[in-house]
């Protein structure tokens, strides 16, 4: 047994929505850490405090309602406090919630370790006038329950010398009554403890109950064990789905107990909340409240964000000028200031949006408005096989698609959370305007903006077909559920947002700022070298390479400098512009540009409308391409996610030059 | 109590009409519509801004049509009018930063009175309505989120 | 309303707006049928329809004290009776 007088780890769980964070950041102030945990894309937090001679680590759990590994969250909080076995469970509880949130609470009381309740938001429950009685539900449970109000900092000392007090003491053992099904839990525990090296590693009547509940974790440590077969064939002949509903059952009989000794009063109002709701997800009303409050969103993100950007843009220009001028030799020069600081700034341009943009969100996520967006939007949204909270993301990536990505963070389910990003791409973000705003103009003018809108359109009949075709086949089977809790509206706090925007804010800069930083000089090698060269000329690498590789594109009716042009649309697509700038000879003038490309007799309506929508589907931009690669862990999902959107590009082209080519050429 | 109602029914009835007209002279104004006359209200003839004002309008509007919770419609079109004010502010705000910054050219020649807009003074009314039934608008029944 | 003799009684997705019900049991399988008991739909809870999003799904129930939303999918996978007949919670239930 190690010293845990001096060193207390302690395991944060709780129900989402019940102030998890926010005890969190108050425990540990800003001492923490952020990771993943491995393997999954679930983000593990940790963090530390010193308090009476005691290190007390915390590991914030991913918030869930119950222990069943069913979900990644699940899993991983189950296998930390099973693997890892902190000395403490601690667990957050929603006083005004009380009888859902002990659901969690039983299932922790199986683990068998010494665990304290934090009574949160107990604020809320006294206002409305409902008293709780703390020493009987100690005594019920077993555990120290001490009132908290995490947002305000209330209870923490409190807190802390019950972790402190029980981390030193054997457990109380309190366990639920399961009935009838006792006998079946006895009969299996007695299976499981006939393996001594598992039955001294895991708590048996835990296992017992796991295993009538069809957990994939438990099942998975047994899978390989020889008493696996016994119970196989002991599980195969008892009803589980009528078990995991008895014990369901049983446990929510002991919480009426429990609430019904402990709770005076706890019929919860919601008048305030529910009045709300009559208007913002009203059946009329409800969609179009959305959609304008997006639209400020929208505006705030992009346009709020413009004299910053300006900002950032114009001072890595004047750094990047100073540079050229004094930095020797030339090449070093050149790299420092067209690869380094051009890619740094190409990083650190976005920051504004993303800062705005995430307390907009956390805005609207710690009022409870998202929850309701997504039960306003789910039904159009699983028609196309995504889901509610898909439409934010969405909706957000016409601006940008790399918050937009970061945003799908909100989506708790794996799978719908994958397909959200893997079509995020194809919605057209403003970096992808000024190459429609150029052909379009150039060789439209009449009905420049229906072609235009045309992109957006496109753009969203791909992300549809898109998302459609991965739940038919890559995710076949696999059927998505739909059961949210729909929180009551509260009052963000400035804190709270503060402390979410500035984590999303330093992950971006952290973790796409070096894949991006990478993406971007290597192009630069590839458009200065071999030294000598006219930067992104016809005799550099890329140059080239985009000779190479035109008799893949002809088909397309695009020649090598279209091809290299859209190489450089790879670092930002509003890159190709400036590129096609350069090839062409235009020099910095957008009107020379648009003469010389009418001037250009291999281009015409058809050639210069497949070119629009190539550049829109193309694959994401490098740093979209490094987020989904931060986000999703997955270098299979991020090359897919890159060589879908060419081959997708490619095929409608290449049908629309095959086609329209002869029809209209 | 009753009284109180009626008085705020009434407000939302007289914002639900304002709102409404102005929305509709902001898309009429969006598609093409005469801008010279418009432009005297600050009408920018925009269709986004113009629908912002139609569903803000429609919120006020309903509070006449679900009369059993009466003050609910009128206290949220308070709430969405007072958000866009404070989100037009901001954006005014922005460019006007910009415009200090970096000089007329780089704004297009924008000036404060292209910030201007129907959505700012029906938003100044709607929050000064805010003001009047604050306790009403009972944001404080609302716990502080701890999530 | 509620015939005896049927095996399949009514669903949650068959309540009205404003409708209150108990739950009589759970059908869903797999990992979906832990997450809608673990949210506290156990036989015996009583439970009011609040409303349906605006194109009709998914709805908005009201249990324990706190509000749910659902897709009519998984609503259909929870019996509902008017009365809690049968499914009291705590008492010995026999001959399954």
């Amino acid at each position: 047994m190690q010293d845990v007088s001096k060193n207390v780890r302690v395991a944060l769980c709780g129900n989402p929505n019940v102030g998890k964070s926010s005890l969190f950041n108050a425990l540990t102030d800003s001492r923490q850490h952020v990771g993943n945990w491995p393997g999954v894309t679930v983000e593990r937090k940790s963090g530390y405090r010193v308090y009476r001679g005691h290190r007390i680590e915390i590991v914030d759990l991913p918030g869930t309602y119950s222990l069943i590994a069913s979900s990644k969250d699940e899993e991983v909080a189950t296998k930390y406090i099973i693997e890892e076995s902190p000395d403490v469970v601690l667990q957050v509880v929603d006083s005004s919630n009380l009888e859902r949130n002990l659901y969690l609470t039983m299932q922790l009381m199986e683990f068998g370790k010494p665990m304290v309740l934090a009574m949160n938001m107990s604020d809320i429950t006294e206002d409305r006038g409902d008293s709780l009685d703390l020493d009987v539900l100690k005594r019920f449970l077993g555990a120290p329950a001490v009132r908290t109000v995490a947002s305000e900092g209330i209870g923490l000392e409190e807190l802390l010398d019950a972790i402190v007090g029980v981390a030193k003491r054997i457990p109380v053992d309190r366990r639920v009554g399961y009935g009838e099904l006792e006998a079946t839990i006895s009969d299996l525990r007695d299976m499981v403890e006939r393996d001594a090296e598992i039955s001294s590693r895991y708590p048996s009547r835990w296992m017992a109950t796991r295993l009538i509940e069809n957990d994939s974790y438990v099942k998975g440590l047994l899978a390989d064990r020889p008493i696996w077969k016994d119970l196989e064939a002991y599980l195969s002949n008892i009803d589980r789905e009528e078990g995991e509903m008895d014990l369901a059952d049983s446990r929510y009989t002991v919480i009426d107990e429990v609430v019904a000794l402990s709770c005076k009063r706890c019929k919860p109002k919601r008048s305030v909340s529910d009045s709300m709701d009559r208007v913002l997800v009203h059946r009329y009303l409800g969609i179009p409240i959305f959609l304008i409050l997006l639209w400020g969103a929208f505006e705030l993100t992009f346009s709020a964000a413009a004299p910053f950007m300006d900002l950032i843009d114009a001072g890595f220009a004047e750094l990047g000028d100073w540079v050229a001028g004094n930095v020797r030799p030339e090449w070093l020069a050149s790299l420092l200031a067209d690869g380094v600081i051009g890619g740094v700034g190409s990083v650190l341009i976005f920051l504004p949006n993303i800062v705005i943009m995430f307390m907009i969100l956390g805005i609207l996520e710690d009022s409870g408005y998202m929850a309701r967006v997504a039960f306003l939007m789910d039904r159009l949204m699983s028609r196309v096989g995504l889901q509610g909270k898909s439409a934010i993301p969405l909706i957000m990536g016409f601006g940008c698609n790399l918050p937009a990505i970061m945003a799908t963070r909100s989506i708790e389910d794996r799978k719908d959370r994958l397909i959200t990003i893997m079509v995020t791409p194809f919605m057209s973000c403003s970096a992808r305007l000024p190459v429609y705003i150029l052909f379009a103009g150039a060789f439209f003018s009449h009905m420049a903006g229906t072609i235009v809108f045309m992109m957006y359109m496109i753009g969203i009949a791909a992300a549809i077909f898109t998302a459609m075709a991965l739940r038919a086949f890559v995710f076949k089977g696999e059927p998505s559920a739909f059961i949210m809790e729909l929180p009551p509206y509260r009052l963000p706090t400035t804190r709270s947002v503060g402390v979410h925007t500035w984590d999303r804010a330093f992950l971006y800069v952290k973790k796409a700022g070096t894949i991006i930083l990478l993406g971007v000089v290597a192009i630069w090698a590839l458009a200065s070298l071999p030294f000598g060269v006219e930067y992104g000329s016809e005799a550099s690498w890329i140059g080239a390479i985009g000779k190479v590789i035109e008799p893949l594109v002809e088909p397309l009716g695009f020649d090598w400098r279209i091809a290299v042009a859209l190489l450089f649309g790879f670092v930002a697509k509003e890159i190709i512009v400036g590129g096609l700038m350069t090839l062409y000879g235009a020099g910095q003038n957008e009107n020379a540009l648009t003469d010389a490309l009418k001037a250009d007799g291999s281009l015409n309506q058809v050639n210069a409308f497949g070119l629009m929508t190539f550049s829109l589907l193309y694959m994401p931009c490098v740093a979209t391409a490094g987020i989904i690669w931060g986000e999703t862990r997955s270098w299979k999902w991020t090359m897919f996610s890159i060589v879908y959107g060419i081959v997708l590009a490619y095929a409608i082209a290449l049908l629309i030059w095959q086609v329209g080519g002869p029809l209209f050429g | 109590m009753k009284e109180d109602d009626s008085r705020l029914m009434w407000f939302g009835a007289l914002l639900a009409a304002a709102y409404l007209v102005f929305g509709t002279l902001e898309v009429l104004g969006g598609i093409g519509y005469d801008g010279e006359r418009l432009g005297d209200l600050y009408v920018q003839g925009g269709i986004m801004d113009g629908l912002v004002l139609l569903v803000i309008g429609a919120v006020f509007a309903f509070g006449w049509k679900e009369r059993d919770d009466p003050s609910v419609f009128p206290l949220m079109g308070i709430s969405l009018g007072t958000i866009f004010l404070v989100i037009y502010l901001v954006l005014m705000g922005a460019n006007l930063l910009s415009l200090l910054m970096f000089g007329s050219e780089h704004v297009d020649g924008w000036t404060i009175a292209d910030g201007m807009r129907p959505g700012i003074y029906l938003g100044v009314i709607s929050a000064l309505g805010g003001v009047v039934w604050r306790k009403r608008l009972s944001l404080t029944m609302l716990s502080r989120a701890g999530a | 309303m509620f015939d005896e003799t049927k095996r399949e009684g009514p669903s949650l997705a068959d309540l009205p707006i404003g409708a209150k019900a108990f739950v009589e049991s759970v059908k869903a399988k797999g990992s979906i049928r832990g997450r809608i008991l673990a949210m506290g739909l156990v036989p015996g809870t009583a439970l009011e329809v609040v409303r349906k999003a605006p194109m009709g799904d998914p709805i908005e129930i009201v249990l324990k004290g706190y509000h749910l939303s659902l897709r009519s999918g998984e609503a259909r996978a929870v019996k509902v009776s008017s009365t809690p007949v049968g499914t009291l919670r705590g008492i010995e239930k026999e001959g399954r």
